[in-house]
């Protein structure tokens, strides 16, 4: 991917406006600060790596996906524009992208119905009732269409706000807000919650 | 929504808690900031809503079961070891620059490369030629050598059991 095509993924940002605390790290970083690598790593890693394992369910391809995404952005470090995106809704958009390609490659090789959610087998005893329940969440997230589960991962697990999660994926508030409903009356008709009441 | 229990203001607003409870679920954390404290406000007046509420919370804690991806290791070590510098860092490029700028003064060591080589020639010249002479001075002397070690064992043994 072009260096270009990876800056226009930041264009529809619209909290751009809003500082940047990552930016003085990046600059450091691009000057060789390894200290300023390390702090970035640590800041963004961690909630890259759980929403690429939320989207894709592999801890693997999710720590792939982390290094992929930070790979990008030291790539665009010398060329960052400050003000047109904040370095850690770049790093969500880039990282949630590279999920859906892995997801769409898997859906050319693989049935969908061939991939299933491991529920911690080899865990302790104690475990296991909460990897179950656990694995049911997970479950029911890949059977909801991908930009509801996108937006619910941003939204509810990773706690994003309105503007940041529908500026990472690329759409209104609205329509965000419309993607959470649906994807939640999905959850609540398949674990019948409350469904008779609304 | 059959009942407003104030103004005509509230029924609009209840309208956008409700469409708030159904996209961002019980938890006025998750709703707008701008919003929040009006939406709670219209909340606690509509019994409706605060059903609503309930339900929507009962998802909220079916979702927050999944606590998996919070035990996920990241292996820090092994992502930074993958990580090349960031783009524009300046150390590694002088790096490729300097090496092969040697001054005169260190014009001497040109020759310690071929005499590196010669001497590594020679130890595996040497190691070719060695063991093979040991190999052969064990095929022809060592045979002796053994013989008159059992010649002596015998010659001991029959010492031994000499009446």
């Amino acid at each position: 991917m072009s260096l270009e095509v990876i800056s226009r993924m930041s264009q529809p940002l619209v909290d751009a406006h809003v500082d940047d605390p990552d930016l003085a790290l990046l600059r450091a970083a691009g000057l060789g600060d390894q200290s300023a690598v390390l702090q970035l790593v640590r800041t963004h890693a961690p909630a890259l790596q759980r929403l690429a394992w939320r989207m894709l369910g592999d801890e693997q391809e999710a720590q792939d996906v982390v290094q992929e995404s930070c790979l990008r952005l030291w790539r665009v470090a010398g060329e960052w524009r400050p003000g047109e995106a904040r370095i850690s809704t770049w790093l969500h958009t880039v990282a949630m992208n590279l999920s859906r390609d892995r997801l769409r490659r898997r859906r050319e090789t693989y049935p969908v119905e061939s991939f299933e959610w491991l529920a911690g087998e080899d865990s302790p005893e104690q475990d296991m009732e909460r990897d179950r329940r656990s694995a049911r969440v997970q479950q029911a997230l890949t059977q909801l269409p991908e930009r509801q589960r996108e937006a619910l991962i941003l939204s509810h697990f990773e706690g994003y706000s309105q503007s940041e999660a529908a500026s990472v994926m690329g759409v209104s508030v609205e329509a965000l807000e419309s993607l959470l409903s649906r994807a939640r009356r999905s959850l609540r008709q398949r674990w019948l919650i409350g469904e008779n009441e609304s | 929504m059959k009942h407003s229990p104030s103004s005509e203001v509230s029924a609009v607003s209840a309208r956008r808690v409700r469409a708030l409870l159904l996209a961002y679920g019980a938890d006025p954390a998750r709703w707008p900031p701008a919003e929040r404290v009006a939406a709670q406000r219209v909340l606690e007046q509509w019994p409706e809503l605060q059903a609503l509420a309930e339900r929507e919370a009962t998802l909220d804690a079916v979702l927050d079961e999944d606590r998996v991806a919070g035990d996920l290791v990241m292996d820090e070590a092994a992502l930074l070891r993958c990580l090349p510098a960031p783009h524009g860092v300046v150390p590694l490029r002088t790096a490729a620059v300097v090496i092969p700028r040697t001054s005169r003064s260190d014009a001497r060591w040109r020759w310690a490369a071929p005499a590196l080589a010669a001497a590594v020639s020679l130890g595996i010249g040497m190691g070719w030629w060695l063991p093979q002479t040991a190999e052969s001075g064990s095929a022809l002397g060592g045979t002796d050598v053994e013989d008159v070690i059992e010649y002596a064992q015998l010659d001991a043994e029959y010492e031994e059991f000499l009446p």
